[in-house]
């Protein structure tokens, strides 16, 4: 094999990677639009539903590529994401939010603190969280570890709801061993079951403005309300911007990952994936590799859902249910474990074809027809079929859209597992090896099955 | 309320959860996988239950039939079409697999059956001891008045028989005796002219019979939903791996121990920390794979 032959494979995998990922995003991206279009959506609407789906590509690509770090690279099987996320974001909740007067309103204060300390709090605390959880567990094998992280993620949903930590008064002053702190908070505590109202600045507001990009961008809200949407442009452009922003994260995201991926590191990682005693015998002290590997992944999973929930107003605790965690998986597993871009992929076609597009045709088929009450139950839904009657059944189909929606989550998973247990898009699995270990002509076909089991030896 | 009424509340839940917490480790030791699906087929047995008692015109009794045989047809059911074929990939594969089930059946229960809760009408008589003088520690009462109702005895009676028919079946016939010589060692037990496939199906009924038990019970003692069963998933995986997976003997003690320590933290905790009593059992299953993987009594050590 020649020098150029080698050069022009490498250049090739890479304009495959990148083309790859243009043109499974332009494709979801002009479906929605051309959906838009053809169902009658006004601009406002189509830049909604845009900024709407770029949210949720942004979020799912980034939580399945922490989880990917976690599940595709080490072979750690952690079924607790959302277990860090809740802690992310609620942390930041509890640093951030604005303090309010003791025996005041029932609202639960904060500690008054910057968004941006906030932020950092979340993400440490999520990552040392992490710790906690992988230093006893990583000792068990896979499925032990399963069911220590969803047990985790559960304990941690049921703490967020429970009346003991709704709130806790902050002493007036607290006493550090050579200075004194005289916090503003007084209440501060997780809300119980009613959850919080994030009361903080908005954190779009609040990154611009630390940017000094404010007024340019009120400007530019002024400038679209002059010119394309007359009535209140703001919602709209702060999704899309925000939206971007999540892009840039993922990006962020994106080269961290592989950078890890591909340093010394990474490379034990792949290898106590691929057979854990093989990387002992080699001199590599694998709990170590494995316990880092699982605080990075939780501390950008308490990241994720930052960035998920922080904008949202509030936050309860059931959006923490175990749900969100088998999203991830789906999403992963859709892309294929074990590849950076494949995890972002995987993100942005479960975001935009199962997340995101039964909400979306129902919306569409909303707005276009002018449509009834859907019947209560499936059995009026049917009855009227007999007489050739089919628009009680298609409301209550569109009605119930969102359980249909998690039918179709289920079933693409157990196909998935059956049929294509690398991927939607084929092996993408890297090596543990910093050379290219492909010979030419043939792809090693005894990788070809071990993609989505994460190498697990039996 | 005094604490030995709550130790009777744990009894009794102890009881359903550990019929399933049977199955479910059954399942877990000898066709190797962990079923998140499970707590659907406890659902689905409710169902049946439900449907049998109102369409049957027989006693209850006729009903819990219904319900264990058609769960345990369910159980083979989805065996076949789903886990079956993926059986050579190992745990990961067939775990994430039954995550899949466990989401799309649930929510096809949704989407046919609504949302609103069914109730099976039952007949209950309520014993009634208030005669009982109370012992106050601190706070807690250790005995006081208690009630007791037939559905109480009528969980906790299925539980015992259930315990005694598993142990026969597994002690007395060839099945049996099969199905515990795969959990120990599945290539031994082929090489000695053991047919794998025919005892994993066994097992598969079998749980699926339990689970349909399992869940007609609960749906006696509350209502019949489409989270019936999934609300209560993760204590029997909970009492299974306490009590060693694999182990159906661990299991039922793994369960009571589940049973009464939510009850008895009830009891025990302040009135504003009873949210966190589920929170308990899961703390108490994360200690104990800490300190022994291998379950309460378990010998076997899984360990990657």
């Amino acid at each position: 094999m020649s020098a150029d032959d080698l050069r022009g494979r490498f250049s090739g995998l890479f304009e495959r990677d990148v083309t790859l990922a243009l043109a499974v995003l332009g494709t979801i991206y002009l479906a929605y639009v051309l959906a838009g279009v053809a169902f009658g959506y006004g601009l406002r609407g189509q830049l909604n539903s845009i900024a709407n789906l770029t949210f949720y590509i942004g979020v799912f690509g980034m939580l399945a590529l922490a989880l990917n770090l976690h599940w595709g690279y080490t072979g750690l099987f952690n079924i607790g994401v959302v277990g860090f996320m809740g802690i992310g974001v609620y942390v930041t909740a509890l640093v951030s939010k604005p303090p309010v007067a003791q025996g005041g309103a029932a609202q639960v204060g904060g500690f008054g603190l910057p968004l941006g300390v906030g932020i950092v709090a979340g993400v440490v605390v999520a990552g040392l969280f992490g710790l906690l959880v992988a230093l006893p567990a990583l000792r068990l094998r896979a499925d032990y570890l399963a069911i220590v992280t969803v047990a985790f993620s559960e304990i941690i949903r049921f703490t967020m709801m429970s009346r003991t930590f709704q709130t806790f008064t902050v002493p007036d002053t607290i006493d550090l061993w050579l200075f004194t702190v005289d916090p503003t908070a007084d209440t501060v505590g997780l809300g119980g079951g009613g959850g919080l109202i994030l009361n903080y600045p908005d954190p779009l507001e609040a990154l611009l403005r630390t940017l000094f990009l404010w007024e340019p961008y009120m400007g530019f809200v002024g400038f679209v309300q002059r010119t394309l949407i007359p009535n209140n442009p703001k919602p709209v452009i702060d999704g899309l911007v925000y939206g971007i922003l999540l892009f840039v994260c993922v990006g962020l995201f994106y080269l961290l990952l592989s950078r890890t991926g591909k340093s010394p590191f990474g490379r034990v990682l792949k290898a106590i994936r691929e057979d854990e005693d093989v990387a002992n015998a080699l001199g590599k002290d694998t709990d170590r590799f494995k316990l880092t590997a699982f605080v990075l992944g939780s501390a950008l999973m308490g990241l994720g859902g930052i960035l998920w929930y922080s904008s949202r107003g509030s936050i309860t605790p059931p959006s923490f249910r175990p749900n969100i965690t088998f999203f991830v998986w789906i999403a992963l597993i859709i892309g294929g474990a074990g590849s950076n871009t494949g995890s972002f992929l995987g993100g942005a076609i479960f975001a935009g074809v199962l997340y995101e597009g039964p909400r979306y045709v129902k919306n569409l088929v909303e707005t276009a027809f002018e449509l009834g009450d859907a019947p209560g139950n499936f059995g009026e839904a049917v009855a009227p079929m007999a007489s050739f009657d089919p628009v009680p059944f298609v409301l209550y189909t569109l009605d119930s859209v969102s359980q249909l929606r998690l039918v179709i989550m289920g079933v693409v998973l157990i196909w998935l597992m059956h049929n294509r247990p690398e991927g939607l898009l084929g092996h993408r699995k890297e090596t543990a090896s910093s050379i290219d270990l492909s010979r030419p002509g043939g792809e090693d076909a005894s990788n070809a099955a071990a993609a989505a089991d994460g190498g697990e030896n039996r | 309320m005094g604490l030995l009424q709550e130790a009777i509340f744990g009894v009794v839940t102890g009881s359903y959860i550990a019929i399933a917490a049977i199955g479910f480790t059954l399942i877990y030791g000898i066709v190797n996988m962990i079923n998140f699906a499970y707590g659907e087929y406890l659902t689905l047995g409710a169902f049946v239950g439900f449907f049998a008692a109102n369409a049957l015109p027989g006693p209850l009794p006729v009903a819990v039939v219904a319900a264990m045989l058609g769960g345990g047809v369910i159980s083979i059911a989805l065996a076949r079409g789903f886990f079956t074929p993926i059986n050579h990939t190992g745990p990961v594969p067939m775990l994430l697999t039954s995550i899949g089930l466990g989401i799309a059946v649930r929510n096809a229960i949704r989407l046919f059956g609504g949302r609103s809760a069914r109730y099976i009408d039952t007949e209950t008589a309520t014993f009634r001891f208030d005669a009982v003088p109370e012992v106050p520690i601190g706070s807690v009462d250790l005995l006081g008045g208690f009630f007791l109702t037939s559905e109480h005895l009528t969980v906790v009676g299925s539980a015992v028989a259930v315990f005694l028919v598993v142990h026969l079946l597994l002690t007395r016939t060839d099945v049996g005796i099969a199905m515990r010589a795969m959990g120990d060692d599945e290539s031994l037990a082929r090489v000695r002219g053991i047919d794998t496939q025919l005892i994993r199906d066994s097992v598969w009924v079998l749980a699926g019979v339990l689970a349909g038990l399992a869940g007609v019970l609960m749906a006696i003692q509350t209502n019949v939903s489409s989270t019936t069963g999934y609300s209560h998933i993760l204590q029997i995986l909970s009492a299974a791996i306490l009590g060693g997976a694999g182990s159906p003997y661990g299991a039922i003690i793994g369960a009571y121990v589940i049973g009464l320590a939510l009850a008895i933290s009830t009891a025990f905790l302040p009135s504003s920390m009873t949210g966190l009593s589920s929170a308990v059992a899961f703390a108490i299953l994360i200690a104990v794979l800490l300190v022994k993987p291998s379950g309460i009594a378990g010998t076997e050590v899984r360990e990657a």
